[in-house]
């Protein structure tokens, strides 16, 4: 395993956890400034991503958050078993612990397969505007992976509303597919 | 009258059914913008969600690099390997076109091919 993979397998055993403490932050505790994070979100993994690889830099925040969707979504799902509420009620209560955002069902069309998941105070986007398109890839592919682990099916989502556009919310469509 | 998504996934499947009748040529598949694999024809299993963000990153980075040398639109990019090659060629919406061959592959019909089906492809997506 990568140093990197390592380090995934350390963190995420901490996010699971529902531990706060984090080691070696004795006196700065274990919050950051939520500007520091989007800058790794919005320059680390965006414009400086953007740079060297142009318009993958979208399919590479959508699928690292994906990948984290995943990750939490088969850890609450054994509490949830294949109760929908419960289950985004869980992974609500996952993404208020570590700040991501005030996740919510907001309508579900079951006839057309697609979930409409909103991200109240999103992590990614609050505070920024003057953007054209959503830029909340991350939390985009998140709830993908998320609604990906629940129906045990494929899933595209796509960010329908973004409160960097102007919205009042971020809102993601998740759509089940065949 | 406009196509359903039923009738697109069968004509997609169709062109990549014919891509994958080259004589070496060993997995087809349609990556969207965020790295989904839309659709896939192959001979063997494949990590769809790594080999979707990875093709639009390398095709990404191929044409940013591509960008600094001033060279215009990228039309295809080509990986070659000690056991095969892998090719990338843009589609319409930010789609892109992966095909994997081994070694018994013949390049240059391949590219034909795909030169061939690129616009048919655009047809079917637009």
């Amino acid at each position: 395993m990568t140093d990197y993979g390592n380090a995934e397998q350390t963190l995420l055993r901490s996010i699971l956890s529902g531990k706060k403490d984090v080691a070696n932050r004795a006196t700065l505790g274990p919050m950051v400034p939520i500007q520091l994070f989007q800058a790794l979100r919005l320059i680390g993994m965006g414009s400086s991503i953007e740079e060297m690889v142009g318009d993958g830099a979208h399919a590479l925040v959508y699928q690292s958050g994906k990948r984290v969707g995943q990750v939490l979504g088969n850890a609450v799902l054994p509490k949830a078993g294949k109760d929908l509420p419960k289950y985004l009620e869980l992974m609500r209560g996952v993404c208020l612990q570590l700040s991501i955002g005030q996740l919510a069902l907001e309508k579900a069309d079951n006839s057309a397969g697609i979930l409409t998941l909103k991200v109240d105070e999103c992590v990614s986007c609050a505070g920024i505007s003057g953007v054209k398109a959503p830029i909340c890839n991350f939390e985009a592919g998140l709830v993908a992976g998320v609604v990906k682990v629940f129906t045990a099916r494929e899933v595209k989502a796509v960010e329908v509303k973004c409160n960097a556009v102007g919205d009042s919310t971020c809102a993601v469509d998740a759509h089940i597919l065949a | 009258m406009a196509m359903t998504a039923i009738d697109r996934s069968h004509k997609v499947d169709k062109v990549l059914g014919t891509i994958t009748a080259l004589r070496g040529v060993t997995a087809a598949a349609i990556i969207d913008s965020d790295g989904l694999v839309t659709h896939v024809r192959r001979d063997f299993e494949i990590n769809t969600d790594a080999l979707g963000a990875a093709v639009q990153i390398a095709f990404g980075s191929a044409r940013r690099a591509s960008d600094h040398v001033a060279q215009g639109a990228t039309h295809m990019v080509l990986v070659e390997n000690k056991d095969g090659i892998v090719m990338l060629a843009p589609l319409s919406r930010g789609f892109v076109l992966a095909l994997v061959g081994d070694s018994s592959a013949m390049l240059g019909a391949v590219r034909f091919e795909v030169k061939q089906t690129v616009p048919e492809l655009n047809t079917i997506f637009a």
